[in-house]
């Protein structure tokens, strides 16, 4: 076979585009790979301007490189785009060399055209590849263009491909965190390292349409021979975050403190209570172990507990009869119950327990069985004084009667004292002994105030007649109320009124109630001595009394009594009162 | 041993007061005892007493609990008028309250030289002449 034949097959054969064109640009020959890529016949090239294979844009690109080529310069292979005769655009590679004669001379140029289809797939696989990532994928370049995108990402931010390729991967931030982000950006190019999703960082991405929304990210370096890209993997996390964001004012809106661990028993959640009742900031507890809020003589076994719980994680409830201690910022101590559940997430366990503060509730159990107990105490104290009491009072008797004529004055007297005493004693105990029978038997009932106040007055009535008192009462109401307490109550106000009159006034008491919101606001206004307001308290504190005994009779526990009943009707009792003014005692039940 | 020259009982039980003047007027150790029966009462004696000198108590007994005015607000007045004795008088809380409040309370008013539990006898006044042998001196 001769030389030029086998160079005609060569060229025929080749897969690349071989065109040769005359100085003015005409093509004088073209292989069959141009048939076959852009779609001409042979003879619609032939003698026909090469131009016509490229788009516009490119003519500027190709005069220049005519001119280097006249120039004797030489040309690099480079990428550029032709149009086929359906004007499709194919992206080749072009070498462009001269074509001399034999003496040298310079007879037009070969142009050489090869389809850049082995790039395009390189392309396509990589892109089938993240097409397969289940979260949005975004290649991006060391200058921060996006040089590649998933379909996930097309979806999620509401762009297509187009419109991000070559774009600053800036496109999908928000603006407020732009700033940071380059930055961020080229310090991770500095340094480029893998970074997981979840580093409680709080990530936002921008969509097309401008909203934004919570995102978590991944990166990765990818190295290629020639540069550096990073992948990043976005995902979604409104969902999560709204779900978390629920759960979160769920947790805020729980009574109690509530602390949720993690199995290793660090704080990964806590409502405002917790800030509350320890004493601690959200951010100084976050990530904190939670034996920080437990007293040291209990922290060292619980680690063990917290292993146990999950292993076994089952809900405990509150009261289980633990003696629990939690521990202040400021290092108070004090009694807790706990209840405890397991909440399972994902790829984890966690525990959530909701905390009450019982000091109070313990304080309150102390205080009801002191009471208890000294209430006990001054009612059997009160009877059992009462007995050696009344033998002395008998003996003081039977000395007056039988020794009454051996007695000299002053021994008279004695024994008139020692009376007196005794007879005083005797009124003290009793009136402790009713003090501390208030609300002994309980028995709450419907009380027709108008019929019980009636019952009072008929009661009273010597004592009335006695001081020419005048007793107004209004329409009174039917409460519901503890009845024998307040039959004593009335009676006792209602004596006092009568009692402390002044000595040249008729008393006039006018008894009336005001009600509203549940709540009756009963009033027992009298015209008599009044009293000086720095003795509002002290008047209803037992044994205090205002006056001399011979002034006014009493033993200081009529109101002190009236004050034990109105707490137990769970009401207030105060006065407004003047010196030479009355007085009016109102209380609410 | 030289007698006290007056004591002032502020009791508002007169029984009480009748009592205790009986015991110490037996003891024969003051020349003079006098009983009012509230802190008002007190205050008002001592006023009418700076004027006259020499019947100024050399001691006062004092109850808590009394009418009109305890001996707590007693002390409380007292504090303005104290500087027109010539030689200010030892107070002793005298009380039947076991409360040890009021024990504590009274060791911080400076004007209270004492505190005993009623009632009075022959070996309390003569616990109070060892405490204070100014008295007698």
């Amino acid at each position: 076979m001769n030389l030029d034949l086998l160079t005609s097959h060569i060229i025929e054969s080749s897969n690349d585009v071989i065109i040769s064109i005359s100085l003015d640009g005409n093509i004088n020959y073209c292989n069959y790979a141009t048939v076959k890529n852009y779609g001409y016949a042979k003879e619609e090239l032939l003698d026909k301007p090469y131009h016509i294979l490229l788009p516009q844009e490119k003519l500027a690109e190709l005069a220049k490189i005519m001119e280097s080529l006249m120039f004797g310069e030489y040309i690099d292979t480079l990428e550029s785009i032709r149009l086929s005769k359906d004007q499709k655009r194919i992206k080749v590679s072009v070498v462009f060399s001269p074509v001399k004669n034999n003496m040298g001379k310079l007879i037009g140029f070969s142009i050489i055209e090869r389809r850049l289809t082995e790039y395009r797939k390189a392309e396509s696989r990589s892109q089938a590849l993240i097409e397969t990532a289940p979260d949005a994928m975004v290649i991006v370049n060391n200058c921060g263009q996006i040089i590649l995108v998933n379909g996930q990402a097309e979806k999620l931010f509401g762009y297509t491909r187009n419109e991000l390729l070559g774009q600053d991967i800036e496109i999908l931030i928000p603006d407020r965190f732009l700033d940071k982000h380059s930055s961020h950006r080229k310090s991770f190019f500095s340094n480029p390292h893998t970074r997981g999703m979840g580093r409680d960082m709080e990530l936002w991405g921008k969509k097309k349409n401008g909203e934004e929304f919570p995102v978590e990210v991944s990166l990765g370096p990818l190295r290629t021979e020639e540069t550096l890209l990073v992948s990043a993997a976005i995902r979604d996390i409104s969902e999560r975050k709204y779900a978390e964001e629920k759960f979160k004012r769920l947790l805020e809106s729980a009574p109690d403190p509530m602390v949720i661990v993690d199995q290793n028993g660090a704080i990964t959640l806590i409502n405002g209570q917790t800030e509350n009742l320890f004493g601690y900031s959200r951010d100084e507890l976050l990530g904190q172990q939670i034996e920080l809020l437990i007293p040291g003589k209990f922290r060292a076994q619980h680690p063990e507990y917290r292993k146990k719980f999950f292993q076994n994680p089952k809900l405990r409830p509150m009261g289980m009869n633990l003696e629990l201690f939690g521990l202040k910022k400021n290092g108070e101590e004090f009694p807790v119950e706990i209840s405890l559940s397991p909440i399972q997430e994902k790829d984890s366990m966690l525990v959530s327990a909701a905390i009450r503060d019982i000091s109070d509730r313990k304080y309150i159990k102390q205080l009801e069985q002191k009471n208890r107990e000294l209430e006990q105490f001054a009612y059997i104290a009160s009877h059992d004084l009462q007995e050696p009491l009344h033998t002395v009072k008998s003996f003081v008797q039977l000395l007056k009667t039988d020794y009454h004529n051996q007695l000299d004055h002053q021994a008279q007297q004695f024994l008139s004292f020692i009376f007196q005493s005794t007879s005083r004693m005797e009124k003290l105990i009793y009136g402790l002994l009713e003090y501390s029978r208030i609300g002994k038997q309980k028995q709450l009932s419907l009380v027709d105030c108008n019929k019980l106040l009636k019952e009072v007055i008929d009661d009273l009535h010597a004592k009335i007649v006695e001081a020419k008192a005048t007793i107004h009462v209004d329409h009174l109401p039917t409460i519901d109320a503890y009845k024998t307490e307040l039959w004593q109550l009335f009676q006792n106000l209602l004596s006092n009124a009568i009692k402390f009159r002044k000595q040249d006034v008729d008393p006039i008491i006018h008894i009336s109630c005001i009600q509203n919101n549940n709540e009756s606001t009963f009033s027992i206004q009298d015209n008599g001595i009044g009293i000086q307001s720095k003795f509002f308290d002290k008047i209803f504190i037992i044994f205090q009394r205002l006056h001399f005994r011979e002034d006014f009779e009493g033993t200081g526990i009529g109101l002190a009594q009236c004050k034990k009943i109105v707490e137990l009707h769970g009401g207030k009792i105060w006065l407004e009162s003047n010196p030479g003014m009355g007085s009016n005692f109102l209380f609410t039940i | 041993m030289k007698k006290i020259n007056s004591i002032l009982l502020v009791d508002d039980d007169d029984i009480i007061n009748y009592l205790n003047k009986i015991i110490i007027t037996r003891m024969d150790i003051a020349l003079n005892v006098e009983s009012v029966r509230s802190g008002d009462m007190a205050l008002e004696y001592l006023k009418k007493i700076t004027v006259e000198q020499n019947q100024q108590p050399e001691l006062i007994l004092l109850d808590i609990n009394m009418p009109r005015m305890d001996g707590w607000q007693f002390l409380e007045e007292y504090k303005n008028i104290k500087h027109e004795f010539l030689k200010e008088p030892i107070i002793v809380m005298f009380t039947t309250s076991i409360n040890p409040d009021d024990r504590e309370k009274a060791r911080h008013i400076v004007e209270v030289s004492g505190f005993k539990c009623k009632p009075l006898s022959e070996q309390i006044l003569n616990e109070l002449l060892l405490e204070f042998p100014e008295l007698t001196n």
